[in-house]
């Protein structure tokens, strides 16, 4: 078999596989929520919105990925472990959480000797380009959320396909549950949506954008709501900022791009990573779940256009500004990562 | 030389008489009519510019069409031949602005040569600013550049802005604080093309420097022209055509909109 059919092959297998174990932990995180939820009540570990922002924050920091402590979000609301405004909140918590991770790896480097600018440059303007459009978004999400805005919206899975779900994932979740506590389920179901998205990272085709006429995307500078758009298309794809941020890397062979060009493909990028969210609260078969994901959607995307369309030079010079700043001395980075951590654990405590 | 009777075409008029220093230089002295209100004072306007012109250019020839301003300097442009248009900016404003659209800004854009927009005129042109973004079409801007400023005895400095950003730990961290001098020193693909601009300046005999700022490009280009205390900023008109018009930022136009000074865009 030709080597080209043979990759091509594997990651087939890869995506096959990354989507039956999705499918399979969003069924399992369902039923382990209903045991969870009145737990999660008794102990009021989640007891209102700023509380659960600082829950799905941290919870991306220890698995260092945002995409499945958002899925276990949707399970937890499945069950009604939390409302509507903590899923919306918790949900944006672990973006806000997942930004760090892109950061964190520079910070890894930081501490091999590398320069500071060099480390963490990328993964500071993608941090703070996350934080300055979530928090606006998260007010306007939660507005939306509370009057009702998007009630209306109810999308799920066709009856056809939730039954051919139930019917596949239905046999072997009942064969865990009678093999694992009820507790357990959900952990399993958390465990298995990492392995999901590890495996569909594989599957993931490795696009050469620079021999699809973007080859002198370091040199030229590109619209605003271009890049925007680029960045929303490639992250549905690739589900993940951080992989859509690394398809960058081919279009330089010198390993950089414009910083104009830069920001608005993250704000693109932050909308369309919440994709993989939004299928999770299909497969829930919960219109209320969908209408949270939608909303988060929305409100980050009308920020971000807002942001284009009208304050766009200030708010790039804002961002590097920032980032200038804080990479300046080890003093004021420092600073800047014991409020990376510390901020979530405030909001968890309140 | 373009006049809606504003005190910007004076100004416009004024400056581009240092450009018109050598003889034999034929001018055509255009006003566009857009309202009869405005009659009067285009035709006083133009009376004053010939006077003024007059003892130095034997070929001065007036011209008064009526109309949308930015469409009749286009006509006039496609079928005069010219090499240079010069227009003052006297910019419309708010909604005017966002409906009509600037003048300067459709013409620099559809217009078949060069152009120079006058904002305020200096005592004399002393320096100018040539901004680069690399490539064959920014040698052609330094070119241009440089006859205007052996023509003119100016000073001329080239400047290419980075704003690059590393991607990764593999990034090669040193060009994003290079000075020109050192990336010059290295042989990067933007040391080489200051050095040909260089050349251009030496073979043109124009006394000047090459310069590279780090920040974003507009940001960069209005810090320098501010602290440099340039007469005139140098700019390419390279607008992408077709689908790459849709994709690219038009930095001309921005240029042409934040810079309080003469712009002279030339046209490749």
């Amino acid at each position: 078999m030709p080597r080209l059919s043979r990759l091509h092959l594997k990651k087939a297998v890869y995506g096959l596989a990354g989507l039956f174990f999705f499918i399979l932990a969003i069924q399992l995180m369902k039923a382990g929520a209903r045991a969870l939820a009145p737990l999660l009540r008794e102990t009021s570990l989640i007891r209102n919105p700023l509380n659960a922002l600082g829950f799905g924050w941290l919870g991306a920091y220890f698995i260092l990925s945002g995409s499945p402590v958002a899925a276990a979000t949707l399970g937890l609301f499945n069950s009604d472990a939390i409302d509507t405004a903590q899923a919306f909140m918790m949900i944006n918590g672990s973006r806000m959480g997942a930004s760090f991770i892109v950061l964190f790896v520079g910070f890894v480097y930081l501490l091999r000797g590398q320069e500071p600018k060099r480390s963490l440059s990328m993964g500071m303007v993608s941090l703070l380009t996350t934080w300055t459009t979530y928090v606006p978004a998260m007010l306007l999400g939660y507005s939306a959320l509370s009057n009702g805005w998007l009630n209306h919206l109810h999308f799920t899975a066709s009856s056809r396909l939730a039954s051919a779900v139930d019917a596949i994932f239905d046999p072997i979740v009942n064969r865990i549950i009678t093999l694992a506590p009820d507790l357990l389920v959900f952990v399993v179901g958390l465990g298995v949506v990492v392995l999901a998205f590890n495996l569909i990272d594989r599957a993931l085709p490795e696009l050469n954008l620079g021999k699809a006429g973007f080859g002198q995307a370091p040199r030229l500078l590109y619209r605003p709501l271009v890049m925007f758009v680029l960045g929303a298309a490639v992250t549905s794809m690739s589900m993940s900022v951080s992989v859509s941020l690394g398809l960058l890397v081919p279009l330089s062979a010198r390993g950089y791009v414009r910083a104009e060009n830069v920001i608005p493909y993250i704000m693109g990028a932050n909308v369309t990573t919440f994709v993989d969210t939004l299928v999770a609260s299909m497969l829930m078969n919960n219109p209320a779940a969908f209408a949270v994901v939608v909303t988060e959607m929305l409100s980050v995307a009308i920020v971000s256009i807002v942001i284009l369309l009208i304050s766009y030079r200030g708010y790039e010079r804002l961002i590097l500004g920032l980032v200038g700043t804080i990479t300046r001395s080890r003093r004021n980075l420092s600073i800047f990562l014991l409020a990376l951590v510390g901020t979530p654990i405030v909001l968890l405590l309140i | 030389m373009c006049s809606d009777g504003s005190e910007t075409s004076e100004h416009a008029a004024r400056f581009a008489s240092y450009l018109l220093k050598a003889p034999g230089n034929q001018v055509t002295l255009f006003g566009v009519i857009e309202s009869e209100r405005e009659a009067g004072a285009i035709k006083h306007s133009l009376d004053l510019l010939f006077a003024r012109l007059r003892p130095a250019h034997s070929e001065i020839a007036i011209k008064i069409a009526r109309g949308h301003a930015a469409e009749e300097i286009l006509k006039e442009a496609e079928t005069g031949g010219y090499d240079l248009i010069v227009a003052g900016a006297r910019g419309r404003r708010g909604l005017t602005r966002f409906l009509l659209g600037s003048t300067s800004s459709r013409v620099v854009q559809y217009a078949p040569c060069s152009m120079l927009v006058v904002k305020r005129t200096p005592e004399e042109l002393r320096r100018m600013l040539v901004c680069t973004a690399g490539g064959a079409p920014g040698l052609h801007d330094v070119r241009f550049a440089a006859q205007v400023a052996a023509a003119t005895e100016a000073r001329l400095t080239v400047l290419h802005v980075m704003s690059q950003i590393a991607l990764s730990e593999d990034s090669d961290l040193y060009d994003l604080e290079a000075s020109a001098e050192e990336l010059m020193a290295r042989g990067t693909r933007e040391g080489l093309h200051l050095m040909a601009a260089l050349d251009i300046l030496r073979q043109a005999e124009v006394v000047g420097e090459v310069k590279v700022r780090h920040g974003l490009v507009l940001d960069e280009i209005e810090g320098e022209a501010r602290e440099g205390g340039y007469d005139t900023i140098v700019v390419g008109a390279h607008f992408a055509r077709g689908v790459s018009r849709l994709l690219l930022d038009n930095v001309t136009s921005d240029v042409l909109e934040k810079l309080n000074a003469a712009v002279l865009v030339v046209k490749s």
